[in-house]
């Protein structure tokens, strides 16, 4: 399955809309949704649709916080699936970027 | 109103009425028309009961001993007026006799018993009383009936519905249905008790060297205590199996499986007979070895017939030393092991992961026993936070693995090593420093040469786990496997970290000794030497004329002094002193005493960040 990029910005503010899976095969497309912020000063990314992910797509996911909190642009990322938070969560992720940066979708 | 025991009359007839109003009329003299209180009166067991007339007071009643009384159904607690209306009712606390009987298994079905309790069974008569106003209704046993006695066949068939089969003493069991008594407790059937098992042993061919009594005659009598190739060292006792027995229910009660106790080896040391021999595959000294598992091994002995001079020159081996002559100024000695010189150590170096006896002299010379027990700590500390770590990265492999949304199509592509990049960047960040930490210990200079090799183990830790090293792991087998080389390093370290070294002389002059465990000078003198001690140091024969004395547990000496001789107390470490002479200057911490006069029984302490000084007699 794919992984499709939704994206739209409101202002200073970059929404990215998710879908699909998360992984070595398309990962490089979450790298480069984050190629031209410009003005930008925040994103979301919404991860409702994003069902798996594996070991790449993490470390994608880790290498975009990065290269936004180098930049001084805030990211954030929203509805994420408590399974896929689980597998984050395991990794470290939160504990390292900040638990304010995920926020798990609400069932 | 007529009440009988246990039984209830709801009006008296007109004829009793008029009987009982005459009756109290005769004995009061009272007119029809005066006023005067109602009154109960018991009667041959019955009730009988008067209202007042007039502005007269109802009668009151009460429950006593062995009786409860009901107005109209109620039970009462306290004093109740009745009138005439009231239905009352007294009912005596009549007990039945019973006989209760159980039977018992222990709770290693091994023994019944038969518990009985007899209870005699009362009945009560209510006791008479005049009238009166007010009353309190009492009742007496009049009859004790004694209990059923127990039969034999009831007996019998309790034991049936317990399912007791087996050893049944039908001898017991006549005696206490015989029993009067009035609570019996009999064992009834016993069953048959298992064979106990006997747990494997291992008996050694050689007694571990009893450092107090090597410490009261260092000089010995030159003879080492050593085994030779092919030398039995220990020989294993094989557990026996126990017989099961019969419980008394009939089932067979298995008998405990007995300990086994494997023979542990290291170097030197081989097995055979099925493991229940061990054998010297080398001479050397044998020895038991490790804290909580003893490990038996053969050290190796390295032996030099005369001095250690310039056709010897300096020694350094991995096992133990014996030097049957001297070693001779400016020579070393660095041993795996202990270090033992029948002669005398003059201007010369001893180190020591064990034990150093000198019989003689050591003049100008430094000694080290366990001084590389430091070493191996921090190396034990280290290899037992990786394991931990390295333990924690595995179990969370395992689980992110088998999480629902987590796939694994990249890690069979490219390798397992990806998921544990990703665990060491982010959730066990601080493995890489424990190895950084580690490779700096195990390499440092000072460490190297005698101590075990773990340079190879560090290194395999650092390309696996430093840097883009987890990259290259492809399955997380090999994490396995380091956790493995880990285990056994540790094994090895933890044995040299239980490890107490002592020192033993006869003479100290000029010269340094430190011991991980005591220090003891079974001669003459220490003479402006410093000693110091982990554990304790013993001067009992001789006297300290300067220097420095410092110990962590006890220092006993018989003379101190003269001489500015320097005593360091460590915490909770005493001192003790036959005699000491002006100018012994006592330290603990900042807390300074001089000896301003001569003393007999000195003692000194530190307790509680205190220094006191003081004469034990």
């Amino acid at each position: 399955m794919p992984l499709e990029i939704e994206s739209r910005i409101e202002k200073d503010m970059m929404i990215q809309k998710m879908s699909g899976v998360l992984d070595i095969s398309t990962v490089e497309l979450l790298h480069n949704s984050i190629n031209y912020l410009c003005e930008i000063t925040k994103v979301i990314y919404d991860f409702d649709n994003i069902k798996f992910i594996d070991s790449t797509g993490v470390g994608g996911i880790a290498s975009v916080i990065r290269e936004c909190q180098k930049n001084k642009v805030t990211i954030k990322i929203n509805n994420i699936s408590p399974e896929v938070f689980e597998v984050l969560d395991i990794l470290g992720l939160p504990e390292i970027f900040g638990e304010e940066t995920f926020e798990v979708k609400q069932i | 109103m007529v009440l009988k025991n246990n039984q209830t009359v709801d009006y008296k007839s007109e004829h009793q009425r008029s009987r009982l109003f005459r009756e109290i009329q005769e004995k009061k003299a009272i007119t029809p028309d005066s006023v005067f209180d109602g009154s109960i009166e018991i009667r041959n067991g019955e009730l009988l009961f008067n209202p007042p007339r007039g502005l007269g007071r109802f009668p009151l009643i009460m429950a006593g001993e062995n009786v409860e009384i009901y107005i109209n159904g109620n039970k009462i607690e306290a004093p109740s007026f009745i009138n005439d209306h009231d239905k009352v009712e007294i009912k005596t606390l009549d007990i039945e006799s019973s006989v209760s009987m159980e039977i018992r298994l222990t709770e290693d079905k091994l023994k019944a018993f038969l518990y009985v309790k007899k209870n005699f069974g009362k009945k009560y008569a209510l006791i008479d009383c005049k009238p009166m106003q007010k009353i309190k209704v009492i009742a007496r046993c009049v009859i004790e009936e004694e209990p059923a006695p127990i039969r034999y066949e009831n007996v019998m068939e309790a034991l049936q519905n317990k399912g007791v089969v087996f050893g049944i003493q039908e001898d017991a069991i006549m005696r206490a249905v015989q029993d009067t008594a009035e609570e019996i407790t009999a064992e009834i059937a016993t069953g048959l008790a298992p064979v106990e098992c006997a747990d494997a042993s291992i008996m050694y061919n050689f007694q571990d060297e009893d450092w107090n009594e090597t410490a009261k005659n260092p000089y010995g009598d030159g003879k080492i205590h050593s085994v030779s190739i092919g030398e039995i060292v220990a020989i294993k006792r094989p557990p026996v199996p126990g017989k099961p027995g019969i419980g008394v229910t009939g089932e067979p009660i298995l008998a405990r499986m007995p300990k086994d106790v494997p023979i542990l080896i290291k170097d030197g040391v081989k097995l055979v007979n099925d493991g229940t021999v061990a054998m010297a595959t080398r001479s050397g000294r044998p020895m038991l070895e490790g804290y909580s598992k003893k490990y038996l091994s053969v050290h190796p002995v390295h032996v030099v017939e005369g001095d250690v001079n310039l056709e010897v020159g300096n020694i350094k081996f991995y096992g133990d030393v014996i030097i049957k002559g001297s070693v001779l100024d400016g020579f070393s000695i660095e041993a795996g092991g202990s270090i033992r010189v029948l002669g005398d150590v003059l201007h010369a170096s001893l180190y020591a992961n064990g034990d150093i006896i000198v019989n003689k002299k050591v003049i100008s010379s430094r000694l080290q026993a366990g001084g590389l027990a430091v070493p191996y700590k921090q190396i034990y500390k280290m290899f037992t936070q990786l394991l931990n770590r390295l333990k924690n990265l595995l179990a969370a492999m395992d689980v992110v693995k088998a999480q629902r949304a987590f796939t694994t199509g990249d890690l069979k592509v490219n390798g397992e090593g990806q998921l544990v990049k990703l665990l060491i960047d982010y959730k066990f960040r601080d493995i890489p420093n424990f190895i950084y930490e580690l490779i700096g210990i195990v390499l440092k200079e000072g460490n190297k040469g005698f101590i075990a090799d773990f340079s190879q183990i560090a290194q395999r830790l650092s390309e696996k786990l430093c840097n883009l090293g987890p990259l290259r792991i492809k399955h997380q087998n090999e994490i396995e496997i380091l956790i493995q080389e880990l285990q056994d390093s540790l094994n090895i370290v933890e044995q040299s970290v239980a490890s107490i070294a002592n020192i033993a002389v006869c003479y100290i002059q000029n010269s340094v000794a430190q011991a991980s465990g005591d220090i003891i000078v079974t001669g003459k003198a220490s003479i402006i030497s410093q000693l110091h001690a982990e554990e304790k140091i013993v001067i009992n024969n001789g006297v300290v004329r300067g220097g420095l004395l410092s110990a962590r547990e006890g220092i006993i000496v018989m003379e101190l002094g003269s001489g500015e001789v320097n005593i360091n107390l460590l915490d909770n470490c005493v001192l003790e002193a036959a005699t000491a002479y002006p100018g012994v200057v006592i330290r603990h911490a900042t807390d300074i005493k001089v000896v301003q006069e001569y003393r007999k029984y000195l003692q000194a302490q530190a307790s509680e960040g205190q220094l006191i000084v003081k004469n034990a007699n």
